[in-house]
């Protein structure tokens, strides 16, 4: 019996503090809620820009536009790293345009790295229409146009069967090519023309002496 | 004991090599009217001098013994062993005056690797050399794979003493192709001009609807014609057969490589009508089963590539990559930087192995050659059979090669020998590579390349790389392209005649 009294006593303390504590929970719910309206409203030390620029969007993909502004020798010594990424690369035109015969309105460029401690060159595959840009190839006795060129690399391109390649997307031309024109100039050719004159007398001397002999 | 080179071998020595010289210096007049012709006065004043020097040292050398009489066969070895690197120091003059080396040593290697028709560069600026030295390095390169000797006799530079048999066998090849010597030099090159002309004619063509203009076009496709059918593997462009991104290059030039690399005497019966002759033959039945065996191991290994991931790329690529290897040309279409980073490395070996064996005998191939291959495993056969037959049985073992041959011990000893030599050579140029720090698969790729006369570079040999192993290389190039056996017994015979006799020595008497 006492110890029935003291349950209903303990159950009885507990309601009293659970009626309590439900009689201040209003209280407290409304308080924290002032307490947050009025942070809220408070100004922030931050200047945020009223746009969209700093909203996180949960459904944007993995970001691959990175652009690797790179040089011709670190593609043409390139590692799977950089394969599918885009990449801008300035250099010399060189040799030919030489145009793909798998693609309509497709062309194929050489560039030349212009870093003569990093030699490399690399096939860029450019429009039709981007020609225009290229006024000089680079050869012996001229310096190609220098453009740049911004667009995809493949390290080994399944589209062309294996060629490391840019497929260009954007191109423009930075430097104008030169074109030089060697002079003649006799005074380069006389220590060969002794040097020649010589092997012949000796030739010569040396059929005499056969002769000679015989 | 080894017989001493008297001073008299060493003057008919010098003569002969005087001639060749002196004919070296007269071919330069072909890249001399290009430069004048294009309008290159810096080259063509290049050429006049190096010309000029050549001519000069020829006679000089040839006035050491001025009637030299009949070559014995100890003089035809040395001949034939110096002319290589002779031919290849003044060859060397042109280039490495120009601006496209760092040093005299980079020009020397230059042009033993194209004499020898490794087809390596380490040319800088290459994409800016001239129409003149472009068409300097590919007439010696065309004239070392025919053989400096084979010219030489085709033209009669040697005259009456030196028209024997020794010359032309020192110079590694075995068979006539018709019964007198100097026809046969005759008929290679004949052969080999009306190859190039009409190769050079179709790929030419194909550059121009390409787009290429006329001048241009031509030089190139006679330069490729040159560089595939000879196994050379050199092209005007620094980004190699990748430059003309075409198919139908590509396909022209295997169909090339690939008849470079059969021996030119099956050629000259095929061509009279005897086909059988070619389909008979063991070179033939071993380059078969070689290439199939090989090429099966080649394309599991390449199922590892992640990049080459679909049938046209490997195709392609695989295919043309298998075959530069296989008969040692060494033409590319990938960098050296895709063979170590595309190519899985158990691709890279297996294009190693089929470099080391390389092509027919009595072809442009390098290598061990499939003649010797298929020697020693009839050989090794024959033992086997001999071991499980009875004592009385006499083992006799034929095979077909221009004829019925015997299977002789003498032969057995040549090919085990030479197969012996080329392996330790492979494995020291490798050793050599892995000491200056280079990976081990791409010092192996570059040791067999070297020695092989294949080519296929997997970035090792740059004008960056250290002189020694440079001097290395050129040391393997040379002996490699001599098949060693010739080579070492001229350095043998050297070293005997320089050290003093045992009877000058104090107490030997």
């Amino acid at each position: 019996m006492e110890q029935e009294m003291e349950q209903v006593k303990s159950a009885a303390a507990r309601e009293r503090v659970r009626v309590g504590a439900a009689k201040h929970v209003p209280f407290a719910t409304l308080l924290a809620a002032v307490l947050l309206a009025v942070a809220l409203c408070l100004p922030s030390g931050a200047s945020a820009v009223e746009s969209d620029e700093n909203a996180i969007n949960t459904q944007q993909m993995p970001d691959s536009s990175f652009l690797y502004d790179t040089s011709i020798y670190d593609l043409a010594n390139a590692d799977a790293s950089y394969d599918g990424k885009t990449v801008q690369v300035t250099g010399e035109v060189i040799g030919d345009a030489i145009w793909d015969a798998s693609s309509e309105g497709k062309v194929w460029i050489t560039l030349s790295s212009q870093d003569e401690m990093r030699e490399g060159a690399l096939s860029v595959l450019i429009d039709e229409g981007d020609l225009e840009l290229i006024d000089t190839y680079g050869g012996y006795d001229s310096v190609g146009t220098t453009l740049q060129v911004k667009g995809e690399f493949h390290l080994a391109c399944s589209v062309h069967e294996g060629a490391a390649d840019i497929h260009a997307e954007v191109v423009k031309a930075t430097a104008e090519g030169t074109q030089n024109v060697e002079q003649f100039n006799i005074d380069d050719f006389v220590v060969g023309l002794v040097m020649l004159g010589v092997g012949v007398v000796l030739t010569a001397l040396y059929y005499l002496l056969r002769e000679r002999q015989r | 004991m080894w017989q001493r080179y008297s001073l008299y071998d060493f003057r008919v020595i010098c003569h002969y090599l005087g001639v060749l010289l002196f004919f070296t210096g007269l071919i330069m007049i072909v890249p001399l009217v290009t430069a004048l012709v294009l309008g290159e006065y810096e080259p063509a004043s290049r050429y006049l001098l190096s010309m000029g020097a050549s001519v000069t040292v020829g006679s000089l050398m040839r006035m050491l013994r001025i009637a030299p009489g009949r070559l014995n066969r100890q003089q035809a070895v040395a001949v034939t062993s110096f002319a290589w690197l002779v031919v290849g120091l003044f060859a060397a003059i042109p280039l490495g005056l120009s601006s496209h080396y760092n040093s005299p040593i980079d020009a020397l290697f230059d042009a033993v690797s194209l004499i020898t028709t490794t087809g390596v560069s380490i040319a800088s600026n290459a994409d800016h050399m001239s129409y003149a030295d472009n068409m300097w390095r590919f007439i010696v390169s065309y004239a070392g794979g025919l053989g400096l000797i084979v010219v030489a006799m085709s033209f009669g530079i040697f005259g009456a003493g030196a028209s024997n048999s020794s010359l032309y066998e020192s110079e590694g090849r075995s068979e006539h192709v018709l019964p007198n010597v100097v026809q046969t030099a005759k008929f290679i090159l004949k052969f080999s001009v009306a190859v190039v002309a009409v190769a050079g004619v179709i790929l030419g063509g194909v550059l121009i609807f390409h787009g290429v203009t006329p001048l241009r076009s031509f030089f190139h496709g006679i330069w490729l014609a040159i560089s595939s059918f000879m196994t050379i593997g050199l092209t005007p462009q620094s980004t190699s057969v990748a430059y003309y991104h075409s198919s139908a290059i590509e396909f022209v030039l295997m169909i090339l490589m690939l008849l470079g690399s059969i021996n030119f005497s099956l050629q000259s019966e095929a061509l009279r009508g005897r086909v059988r002759m070619l389909f008979d033959d063991i070179e033939i039945h071993a380059a078969l089963g070689w290439i199939l065996l090989i090429l099966v191991v080649f394309v599991v290994s390449m199922t590892g590539s992640t990049l080459l991931d679909t049938l046209p790329t490997m195709m392609r690529s695989g295919l043309f990559s298998f075959l530069a290897a296989t008969t040692t040309c060494g033409l590319s279409v990938m960098s050296s930087s895709q063979l170590t980073t595309v190519f899985p490395s158990g691709a890279l070996l297996v294009l190693a192995i089929a470099m080391a064996v390389g092509g027919s005998s009595g072809s442009t191939s390098g290598g061990i050659k499939l003649r010797r291959v298929a020697v020693i495993a009839k050989s090794a056969f024959e033992t086997m059979k001999s071991t499980a037959s009875p004592e009385s049985a006499r083992i006799v073992t034929n095979y077909y090669h221009l004829g019925r041959q015997r299977l002789d011990a003498a032969e057995v000893k040549e090919a085990m020998t030479v197969f012996i030599l080329f392996v330790i050579v492979y494995i020291v140029g490798a050793l050599a590579g892995i000491a200056f720090g280079y990976d081990a698969v791409s010092a192996i790729m570059e040791s067999v390349a070297m020695a092989s006369n294949g080519g296929i570079s997997t970035g090792i040999t740059s004008d960056s790389m250290p002189v020694l192993l440079e001097m290395v290389y050129i040391g393997e190039m040379w002996a490699g392209r001599l098949e060693f056996v010739a080579f070492v017994a001229v350095l043998a015979k050297i070293v005997a005649s320089i050290r003093p006799r045992r009877s000058w020595l104090p107490g030997k008497r």
